[in-house]
């Protein structure tokens, strides 16, 4: 799992009503983010870390800390699968 | 002799006989950018197409278009969906003829060149659109959009876009996410590949003010009326409001 996520520089993003829109040119794909897992790309700007992302998302929800700290890591490791986040592994190496 | 037609905002030479079926598209004084070789008219036509397509200016997405009361309705589909049939009959429903192979976009503006190509349709079909008498059943041939009966201008926009499957049983109408039609025109556009970000952006930006359904199914009328009766009610509700 790498900390401090960022956008990949070839992703073209559009916000669609509640929704992202993401497309990376190189392999001509779309990807349709929902409110949620859109919630997760506009935090990973490079200056959080995943945990800090999961700690700000569970005050705005409400929600249960250690479920979104879940959630949003599998969010992450699937958009880093994807090519569409890319960051600095832990220790900043 | 050929004829040098306007067609998705590229000039092509046509063989004139295949120009008089194509008699909506505007003709042009410039030099062509490509000439269609003469041969059979579907063999034309396909080449025409496949000629525009390469030198257009315009985002093309492979669908049917057609021109409803609140704007224009896009059908994105493969070959192999029936969109020229589906088109056919919501000509049939009152709808106008914009194109039953390409929704030409431009990129800055979201507005549709019309690409009013004749249909290739089988004799079952052709009752749907009103001629007669009608080839064999099972023989294709190209209705000129010269004979039917409303064709409509470039300069629209995308009001709706309509993803539609075949499957048994009634037709059905319901609104979708509109993340799926950006998904499904880029994954149909024919030319994207040259401007892929501005295209992306443009589709977006076409899809951001559109109405996204999911449709299902068996016979083309049934959906045409189906569209016709929500359609024109989605219209007349907006101009009341």
């Amino acid at each position: 799992m790498i900390d401090y996520p960022s956008p990949a520089p070839s992703v073209v993003v559009e916000d669609l009503d509640d929704d992202v829109c993401l497309y990376r040119a190189d392999i001509d794909e779309v990807l349709v983010l929902n409110q949620s897992a859109g919630d997760v790309w506009r935090l990973a700007d490079g200056r959080r870390t995943v945990s800090a992302i999961a700690d700000q998302l569970a005050r705005v929800y409400d929600a249960n800390e250690a479920a979104v700290q879940a959630d949003v890591r599998t969010v992450v490791a699937d958009l880093v699968a994807r090519g569409y986040l890319v960051g600095a592994a832990p220790g900043g190496s | 002799m050929t004829v040098t037609l306007q067609v998705l905002g590229t000039a092509i030479a046509v063989p004139a006989d295949l120009a008089r079926q194509l008699s909506r598209l505007p003709t042009t004084d410039g030099p062509a950018d490509a000439e269609v070789p003469a041969g059979d008219p579907a063999q034309a036509l396909a080449e025409l197409t496949r000629l525009a397509v390469a030198h257009s200016p315009l985002l093309c997405v492979h669908a049917g278009v057609v021109s409803g009361p609140d704007g224009l309705i896009a059908i994105p589909g493969e070959s192999g969906l029936g969109k020229t049939t589906l088109v056919a009959a919501l000509l049939r429903a009152g709808f106008g003829y914009v194109s039953d192979e390409a929704l030409a976009l431009d990129r800055d503006s979201g507005a549709v060149t019309a690409f009013p190509r004749p249909l290739s349709l089988r004799g079952d079909v052709w009752p749907l659109i009103g001629l007669a008498p009608a080839p064999p059943p099972d023989e294709e041939r190209l209705v000129s959009p010269a004979a039917l009966e409303r064709t409509a201008a470039s300069g629209a926009r995308v009001r709706h876009i309509v993803l539609a499957r075949r499957v048994p049983g009634p037709p059905q109408l319901d609104p979708a996410p509109r993340g799926e039609a950006v998904q499904a025109l880029l994954r149909r556009a024919f030319n994207h590949y040259r401007a892929p970000e501005a295209s992306f952006r443009a589709v977006v930006a076409v899809v951001r003010t559109a109405n996204v359904w999911k449709a299902s199914y068996a016979d083309a009328p049934d959906l045409a009326e189906l569209l016709r009766r929500r359609l024109t009610h989605s219209a007349s509700a907006t101009a009341a409001r």
